[in-house]
């Protein structure tokens, strides 16, 4: 490996070969081809993971590269849709994805960080989803300001729940979340103002001047579906939810978080406000999810409680465990694995719970710390 | 600047209306049986637990009822009887986070003015790298590694280091001497008179059962029993003490002082 | 007046249903510190395998030769061992291998667990997604007191309950065995030196939890006539709830608990007008209260850091 060249010319090469085989993986439709794609992308998985010189390889080529590799990444992502014009099924799978992304990014520097296991994002993300939808029917207010007031009421609903929770024990406050949850689906439910079960409809779609978003944009020469219209929102908030993430845990914050996880009795011996950071986690994670609801809530056009029930927030803290506790690529990478592999594995449809529960229970025997471990921080 | 601590009170029947002082400088031994309320007595100090009467003064302030986090960052540092280090954190995280009531950066700062956290993060690793480089050249070179991959006896060094990293007015060690060998036990002492003279005016209070520590390091020994402070007076005195020896049972006692 | 009497009776089997629950849960809690998300679904799959042995039973004509009393007992006798041993063989499987590892990681492995047990039924069973008719095991007679109705076959069931709880009780504190069990919980190491095998110990306990849990998803299916598959997600966490308030690791907490949750949900629903939507909502912010400020519950101890 010596010339510069040669190295970034073999880095692009396998990111184009990977992303390349996901993408096949993506749009295979028949039951052999699925399978096939999906067997050889494990396989690959694995193989660079275990035979240790190709790992070396791989890691320090993106590590001296890593602005080259982004962009690389970054214009594939972009590109995508344009790629995908004629399947937009798959568009709205990856903007799906990517609003489980925003869940669980921030739940993941929650768990991650401060090993709080909050069960609590079903009602977070409804929270930031009803605000959206009924300030939308009832004010006429636009997504984009909606947008933030979403997850500012999301954030001042954790700021109020942690509150109160700070003196409650780790397992205990697990606990707490789970009821919280639980509370808001049944109060969801029962409300007349949130729509009870029907919930709320006709939820109209978001516009930029005069181009809604339901209509589809012309790219390069290209017609795409409407769908990717909400993939580049969702793509643009999981990359600054990304950044913000990975700033959280570069900082004296995300120190602080990990050191409450490890020891908080030691961690307050240090001059740590253990209570603050324990409500920070609250407040910012749920800030994100509520952003996520609303972007959801906007996308579906119709929301209703029964999509914000316990089940995703134990999906989302799933998704969180095996990616890798702490380890932002990891949040993703578990993000992606557990909304794309269900999706294409539609023969499996009626099983997917049951696999997710069956996935959880594997992680946790063979990798508990998840497929990608928090990384140690180096300074230089 | 004095620091004067005088402590009176009574709680948890574990610690009974104790008289204690430090002054600026100065090193006091804190022996006693098993028991006797000596780790209870830190954690009355460092805000863990609430008294039940008395008063702790820190510089003349009273501070009891504060929250452990501010008597931290009013500059009293402590270790652990067993060893309450963020497992899976590096050392050098470790250190840093020891040096958090330090830094600057707020909420808003960390995500908008990244690039100013992300120095004073550099800095702070810098100052923590040097710091340990006083201690160990090898904690140094291992600084990335997980504390919970290291040794016991370098867990200890690296909790004194990171109580260290605040930059204290007064030190508490709670038996760091524990579970080490002859050798190590050397080294710790000479660990200590280190920081006595790289730290000016730093006070520490030291919890041993090694009485040799005691003796090569303290200026002065208090001795507690069963929470009640029964002796205090330099070592060569409080070895003596009938007293002392009998709650001890002596054998330990005996052995330093001959 | 009346309407109060059958009120308190409705929240008795109510209550009774989550005392069963909740000594599991606080059994768990105490012996190996852990909390089994998925016991609840241990009471659901009781009330399933009720329903398959009594079709069993009918399917195979045995009513032919036996007096319906036998089978009826047999059933139930069968139902409540093997729901023991399903639950023992769910703690081998799932819970054991983490016995060492930290909470959060139990925490999960239960959540899980129960995901997959509800998934299970929801599949396997003929029609699991719609509710199930239990059948009627009991004798369908009652007692008449003026205007009030008492049916036998709930009375025989909320018997078969406190009957197995008070035996549960006489084990734990007067037989071997249950010393074993009170000295587990109360430092493990030390009762594995003093040549307690906790293995086994651990194994009893669960099988003793699993079994209450059985009584009460055969309480379930009686009192309720139906049964779902996911009855066991909410029944858990209530049973949960109320062993917490009243007190996570002391067996009578466990008792207050499930009567105050019981007797709060049902008199929320019966008295407060409009308020039956919300009794759920009720007995969770019960729960969170009892969390926040009185963690320990209303007979637990308060534990007292050790620094």
């Amino acid at each position: 490996m010596n010339s510069k060249l040669s190295q970034i010319s073999l880095l692009l090469f396998i990111e184009t070969f990977a992303f390349l085989l996901a993408f096949s993986f993506l749009v295979a439709e028949r039951t052999y081809s699925i399978l096939i794609t999906f067997v050889i992308l494990v396989l690959s998985g694995y193989l660079v993971r275990r035979i240790h010189s190709v790992r070396q390889m791989i890691r320090t080529l993106f590590q001296q590269h890593k602005k080259i590799a982004l962009v690389w990444s970054l214009i594939f992502l972009f590109i995508l849709p344009i790629l995908l014009k004629n399947n937009p099924y798959q568009i709205y799978i990856l903007f799906y994805a990517g609003v489980f992304a925003l869940l669980a990014l921030g739940l993941n520097w929650q768990i991650g960080g401060t090993n709080i296991v909050n069960f609590a994002t079903g009602a977070s993300f409804a929270t930031g989803a009803y605000t959206a939808a009924l300030l939308a029917k009832h004010l006429g207010l636009s997504f984009w300001i909606l947008l933030p007031i979403s997850g500012l009421s999301a954030g001042i609903l954790g700021f109020i729940l942690g509150l109160p929770c700070m003196k409650v024990e780790r397992y205990y406050l697990s606990l707490v979340t789970l009821a919280f949850t639980f509370i808001v689906y049944l109060l969801l439910i029962n409300f007349d103002w949130t729509g009870g079960p029907d919930g709320i409809a006709d939820i109209p779609f978001p516009k930029i001047g005069r181009f809604s978003f339901g209509s589809s944009i012309h790219l390069f020469g290209f017609e795409i579906p409407f769908q990717a219209n909400f993939y580049y929102l969702t793509l643009f908030l999981v990359i600054i939810t990304f950044i913000v993430s990975e700033r959280f845990h570069h900082s004296k914050i995300g120190l602080a978080w990990n050191a409450i996880r490890d020891d908080e009795i030691a961690a307050e011996c240090q001059g740590i406000d253990v209570t603050y950071y324990k409500i920070l986690s609250f407040a910012t994670n749920f800030f994100f999810d509520g952003i996520a609801g609303a972007v959801f809530a906007f996308n579906m056009s119709h929301i209703s409680p029964e999509s914000f029930t316990f089940n995703i927030s134990v999906t989302v803290v799933a998704m969180v465990i095996v990616g890798g506790l702490g380890n932002t690529g990891g949040a993703i990478f578990g993000v992606l694995l557990m909304t794309i592999i269900p999706e294409k594995f539609q023969i499996f449809q009626d099983y997917r719970v049951l696999l997710f529960g069956f996935v959880i229970l594997l992680m946790l025997f063979i990798r508990p710390k998840g497929l990608f471990p928090q990384p140690i921080r180096k300074y230089e | 600047m004095t620091q004067d601590l005088s402590i009176t009170f009574g709680g948890l029947k574990a610690v009974c209306d104790v008289n204690f002082q430090v002054g600026k400088g100065e090193i006091v031994g804190l022996i006693g049986p098993n028991g006797s309320g000596k780790s209870t007595f830190f954690n009355l100090i460092t805000g863990i637990y609430r008294p039940d009467s008395g008063r702790v003064l820190f510089k003349g302030e009273d501070v009891v009822g504060l929250k452990p986090f501010q008597i931290a960052r009013k500059g009293i540092a402590r270790t652990f009887q067993n060893n309450r280090l963020f497992r899976d954190l590096s050392v050098l995280d470790n250190i840093i986070i020891g040096m958090h009531q330090k830094q600057e950066a707020s909420l808003l700062g960390v995500i908008f003015k990244y690039r100013e956290t992300k120095l004073e993060l550099s800095k702070a690793a810098k100052a923590a790298g040097e710091l340990l480089l006083f201690f160990s050249q090898d904690l140094y070179l291992n600084r990335y590694k997980l504390v919970s991959d290291l040794p016991h006896a370098d867990r200890k060094r690296v909790e004194i280091c990171r109580a260290l990293a605040s930059d204290p007015k007064l030190l508490l060690l709670d038996e760091a001497s524990a579970g080490m060998t002859p050798r190590e036990t050397e080294e710790l002492m000479e660990d200590i008179h280190r920081i006595r003279e790289k730290k000016e005016g730093i006070s520490l209070i030291v919890i041993e059962h090694d009485m040799e520590v005691i003796e090569k390091t303290a200026d002065r020994v208090v001795v507690f029993n069963y929470g009640w402070k029964i002796a205090e007076g330099p070592f060569s005195e409080i070895s003596k003490n009938q007293k002392v020896v009998e709650a001890y049972l002596g054998e330990e006692l005996e052995d330093a002082s001959s | 007046m009346i309407y109060l009497i059958e009120q308190i009776y409705i929240a008795l089997m109510l209550s009774s249903n989550y005392i069963l629950i909740a000594v599991g849960f606080t059994l768990f809690f105490g012996a190996i510190n852990i909390v089994h998300f998925s016991h609840g679904d241990v009471a659901m799959i009781g009330s399933f395998i009720g329903i398959i042995l009594y079709t069993l039973a009918d399917l195979s004509g045995i009513h032919r030769y036996l007096p319906p009393m036998i089978v009826n007992s047999c059933i139930v006798v069968l139902t409540l061992g093997l729901v023991g041993i399903l639950g023992t063989f769910f703690e081998r499987t799932v819970i054991k291998p983490f016995r060492f590892s930290p909470m959060l990681i139990t925490l999960v492995a239960t959540v899980a667990l129960g995901i997959v047990i509800r998934e299970f039924v929801r599949l396997f069973y003929p029609q699991g997604s719609n509710p199930q008719l239990f059948p009627k095991i009991f004798p369908q007679t009652a007692f008449q007191f003026g205007k009030l109705i008492f049916l036998h076959e709930h009375l025989i069931i909320l018997g078969i309950g406190i009957l197995l709880i008070a035996a549960m009780f006489l084990f734990i504190n007067h037989t071997r065995i249950g010393l074993a069990i009170r000295a587990i919980s109360q430092d493990i190491e030390a009762a594995s030196l003093m040549g307690i095998n906790f293995d086994i110990v651990i194994a009893i306990t669960f099988l003793i939890g699993s079994i209450l849990a059985g009584v009460a998803g055969i309480l379930t299916g009686v009192y309720f006539n139906v049964v779902k598959f996911d009855i066991g997600l909410m029944a858990g966490i209530k049973g949960f709830s109320a062993a917490v308030v009243g007190g996570l690791g002391n067996f009578y907490g466990a008792i207050l608990g499930g009567l105050l949750l019981g007797f709060a949900e049902s008199f929320v629903s019966a008295f407060i007008p409009g308020g039956s939507p919300y009794k759920d909502v009720c007995a969770f912010t019960i729960v969170i209260f009892f969390l926040i400020f009185r963690p320990s519950g209303i007979v637990g101890e308060i534990k007292y850091k050790k620094v």
